[in-house]
C-alpha cells in the first residue's frame, strides 16, 4: 500500500520545474567554483568559504525564482478552482507543491558540495569540513523555496519570478557592504573558513533565522490559524537577535590551523615548521630552501629553525615567506619557489625600523644598508635570486673568502633586530 | 418536479449572489436528489455561479445552502466543509491540469487532495480512468493528450472518490459525439446511486442523460421539471429536426420566452 501523501509528493518530485532545479543550482555551483579551482581546492574552508558564498549569492536566488514560478502554477494552470473544492488543506497542499522545489534544490547543493569536496580532498593536509555551515546552507536554500513559493502563490503576474531573483540577489548581497553586525544576518555574508570555524550553536541559531521566516510566511498564508505564524516568526526574531549581538564572534580561530608540522632537522639543514594544513608542501619549500640554507651552514647565529610568518617566530628562529593556500601554494604545489626562496630571504634579514629624521649622512647611510641588504639576498638565493642587487655589492660578497664571509654574514645576521645603520657591517 | 425535500442531497434557500452590485443568483430555491440533473440557461444566465457554490469553490452572498444535510458557506465550521467535500465531485468549466503529470498521477494527485482511503486509491484510479475511457492511455502525459481526453482527465478526476455530489460544468465540451454518447452512458450509471448535475449549454445532452432539468434566466429558476416534461413543451416529434429544433431544443425556447413573459408582466 502506497500512501498518497507519498505519491503526490514522488508525482510533484518527478513533474514540473522541480527536477529542473537540482541540475541547475548544482551547475550555477560548480561553474561558479571551476573558475576559482586553484584558490579552494588545497582547503576544506576555502572551499566551504567559496561554496556558501556561490550558494548564498546566486543559488538562493535561482531557487526563489523556482519555487516563485512553482508557486504561479494554480495560477498559469487554472487549477485554483479546483483546488478550492477539495478537503485538504492549504497548508498541506502548499507544502506537497513546495517541498520538491527545495529538496532539489538542497540536491543540487549536495552534489555541488560532494564534487567540491572530492575535487579539495587530494590536496588538503589537515581541518574537515564544517557540517555546521552545510547545514546553514542547507536551511537556508529549503527557507528559499518556501518563501519564494508564497511569494509566486500571492502575486499574480507573470515576471514576478525573475523579479524576485533580482530582489533576492540584492538584498542578499548588500549586507556584505555594511560594517554592521547585522551583515550576519544574510546567509550569504562571506566567511573565512579557512582560517576559523563557527561557534557549535551557529548552525542551529542560524536555520532558526532562516527557517523561522521561511515556516512564519508559510502558516501566515496557508494555515487555518494565522496567529501561529507568530511563534516561528518570535523564534526567528530571537535567533536573529542573538546573531547580530553575536555577530564576528560566530567564528573563532580553527585550533587545526594552530597545529604546526616540522622538518627533520640534521646537521647544516635547519628545520622547517609549517601550518598542519602545509605539511604536504613541506618538502618544496625545503627543496626550495635547500640552497640558501647551504650558503648559511657554518654562519655564526644563522637560525636553526624557519616557522611560519602566523606563528610568530621566536629567538634563534626565523620567519618563513609567508604563501597563502590558493594563491602561492595551489593543489600542494609552491607556485613560485624561486620567489619562496626570494621571500625567505627577505623575511630572514628585514629590517622593520622606523624611517629617523631626515639628514644627508642618514640617506647615504640607509642606502648602502639597502644594497647591502638586497645583495645578501641575491647571494643567499642564488642562481634562483629575483632580485636586482648591486653589482658591486654582490661581486664583494661573492669574492669573500669561505670564512671570512660566514664571519661577515654572521655579524650582518646580528644586525636586523637593531635599527642603527652604522652597525650594518660594510660590505 | 422528482426530487422531494426529504431525500435532498442538495437544499437551497434563498440563495443569492452577487459578482459586485449585480446579482448574479436571485433569491435562487432549489433541491436535488440522487439522480442526473440537468441545468440548462442561456450564457451568463448564473449556471456556473450556482455550481461553484455548490462546489464549495465560491460563498453565497445570502441565502442557505445545505449539502447532504451539512450547510456550507461562511457560516460553516472546516470539519463540517472538509467532510462535505470528500464527498464531492468536481469539474469546473475551465479545468486546469499539470501537463508533465501523467493521466495516473494527476488523478491520484486529485484523490490525495479529496482525501480518499490510502488503500482504495490505486484501484480507484485505473477505475475512474477506465470509466472515461482512457484506460490504455493511463500511463501517458496529461500535455500529449488531446483536448477530448484533456476533457475526460477531468471527469476522470471528479469521480475518483465514487462523490455522492458531482458537479460538472460544461463537461462535454471539446468531446467528439461518439465520446459525448459514451458520456452520457457514463453520468446515467453515475446518477442511479449519486446525484449529478450537468451544466451545460448542450440541450440533447440533457434530453439523453437527465432526468430533471433546471431552466436558469437572469438569476432566477425560469423552469423546472422532467426531460419527458420539458420535451412535452416543444410539441410533437416529428421525428426529424426543423428550423426550430428538436422538440427539447423547443421546449427549452417556450419554457424560457414563457418565464421572461411572466416577468415582463410584474
Amino acid at each position: 500500500m502506497t500512501n498518497p501523501a507519498y505519491t503526490a509528493l514522488r508525482a510533484e518530485l518527478r513533474r514540473g520545474l522541480a527536477p529542473w532545479t537540482g541540475p541547475a543550482v548544482a551547475l550555477t555551483l560548480l561553474v561558479t567554483l571551476w573558475g576559482k579551482a586553484p584558490q579552494w581546492q588545497g582547503s576544506w574552508g576555502e572551499t566551504q568559504s567559496q561554496l556558501h558564498s556561490a550558494a548564498g549569492l546566486l543559488a538562493c536566488p535561482l531557487v526563489a525564482a523556482a519555487a516563485c514560478w512553482q508557486g504561479g502554477r494554480e495560477h498559469r494552470r487554472r487549477t485554483a478552482e479546483l483546488l478550492l473544492s477539495v478537503p485538504r488543506s492549504r497548508l498541506a497542499q502548499a507544502t506537497t507543491a513546495a517541498t520538491p522545489i527545495a529538496l532539489w534544490a538542497a540536491a543540487g547543493y549536495l552534489l555541488a558540495l560532494g564534487v567540491a569536496f572530492a575535487a579539495t580532498a587530494p590536496y588538503t593536509g589537515a581541518g574537515s569540513p564544517s557540517v555546521s555551515i552545510v547545514a546553514t546552507d542547507l536551511g537556508f536554500l529549503l527557507s528559499v523555496g518556501f518563501v519564494g513559493f508564497v511569494v509566486g502563490r500571492l502575486v499574480r503576474w507573470r515576471l514576478i519570478a525573475p523579479v524576485l531573483a533580482v530582489c533576492a540577489y540584492v538584498l542578499l548581497g548588500f549586507p556584505g557592504y555594511l560594517n554592521s553586525e547585522a551583515r550576519f544576518l544574510s546567509p550569504a555574508q562571506a566567511v573565512a573558513l579557512e582560517v576559523s570555524v563557527p561557534v557549535w550553536w551557529f548552525a542551529p541559531v542560524l536555520v532558526a533565522w532562516t527557517g523561522g521566516i521561511a515556516v512564519s510566511v508559510l502558516l501566515a498564508y496557508a494555515a487555518r490559524r494565522r496567529y501561529l505564524a507568530v511563534v516561528p516568526l518570535v523564534l526567528a526574531i530571537a535567533a536573529g537577535t542573538l546573531v547580530v549581538h553575536t555577530g564576528a564572534d560566530l567564528f573563532r580561530d580553527d585550533p587545526a590551523m594552530a597545529r604546526r608540522v616540522c622538518s627533520e632537522a640534521g646537521p647544516g639543514t635547519p628545520q622547517i615548521c609549517v601550518n598542519a594544513s602545509d605539511a604536504p608542501v613541506l618538502p618544496q619549500m625545503s627543496q626550495a630552501l635547500a640552497g640558501m640554507f647551504s650558503r648559511l651552514e657554518g654562519v655564526p647565529g644563522a637560525p636553526t629553525r624557519y616557522v611560519d610568518t602566523q606563528s610568530g617566530p621566536k629567538d634563534g628562529e626565523a620567519g618563513l615567506a609567508y604563501v597563502m593556500r590558493g594563491w602561492g601554494i595551489t593543489r600542494n604545489r609552491l607556485t613560485d619557489p624561486r620567489g619562496y626562496a626570494s621571500d625567505t630571504a627577505l623575511t630572514l634579514v628585514n629590517r622593520d625600523c622606523q624611517a629617523g629624521p631626515p639628514g644627508k649622512d642618514r640617506k647615504k647611510e640607509a642606502e648602502r644598508v639597502a644594497r647591502t641588504t638586497d645583495a645578501v639576498i641575491s647571494w643567499l638565493t642564488g642562481e634562483d635570486s629575483k632580485r636586482y642587487a648591486d653589482s658591486r655589492y654582490l661581486a664583494h660578497l661573492k669574492t669573500m673568502p669561505d670564512a671570512d664571509r660566514k664571519v661577515w654574514l654572521g655579524r650582518f645576521l646580528a644586525t636586523p633586530q637593531r635599527c642603527t645603520p652604522a652597525e650594518v657591517p660594510v660590505l | 418536479m422528482s426530487s422531494t425535500t426529504a431525500m435532498s442531497t442538495v437544499t437551497v434557500r434563498k440563495l443569492t449572489v452577487r459578482h459586485r452590485r449585480t446579482a448574479v443568483l436571485d433569491a435562487v430555491d432549489l433541491d436535488f436528489a440522487p439522480g442526473v440533473h440537468g441545468l440548462l440557461g442561456p450564457n451568463g444566465a448564473g449556471k456556473t455561479s450556482l455550481i461553484r457554490v455548490l462546489a464549495t469553490v465560491a460563498a453565497p452572498s445570502g441565502g442557505q445552502v445545505e449539502l447532504f444535510g451539512s450547510e456550507v458557506g461562511a457560516k460553516s465550521g472546516h470539519r463540517s466543509r472538509a467532510a462535505v467535500r470528500r464527498r464531492l465531485g468536481y469539474l469546473p468549466q475551465e479545468f486546469g491540469y499539470y501537463p508533465g503529470f501523467t493521466v495516473r498521477e494527476f488523478v491520484a494527485y486529485v484523490a490525495w487532495l479529496k482525501e480518499m482511503d490510502a488503500a482504495a486509491v490505486p484501484a480507484a484510479v485505473e477505475l475512474a480512468v477506465a470509466r472515461v475511457g482512457l484506460a490504455d492511455r493511463i500511463d501517458a502525459r496529461v500535455k500529449t493528450l488531446s483536448g477530448g481526453m484533456v476533457r475526460r482527465v477531468g471527469i476522470a478526476q471528479a469521480i475518483v472518490n465514487d462523490p455522492d455530489l458531482l458537479l460538472l460544468d460544461e463537461p462535454t465540451a471539446g468531446l467528439d459525439p461518439e465520446q459525448r454518447v459514451e458520456f452520457r452512458a457514463l453520468i446515467r450509471e453515475l446518477g442511479s446511486t449519486s446525484t449529478v448535475i450537468v451544466s451545460t449549454h448542450l440541450v440533447e445532452d440533457v434530453a439523453a442523460a437527465c432526468t430533471d432539468v433546471t431552466l436558469i434566466e437572469a438569476g432566477r429558476i425560469a423552469y423546472r421539471g422532467t426531460t419527458q416534461e420539458l420535451t412535452a413543451l416543444g410539441g410533437e416529434d416529428t421525428g426529424a429536426d426543423g428550423p426550430d429544433g428538436n422538440p427539447i431544443e423547443r421546449g427549452y425556447t417556450a419554457a424560457l420566452r414563457a418565464h421572461r413573459a411572466a416577468v415582463a408582466r410584474r
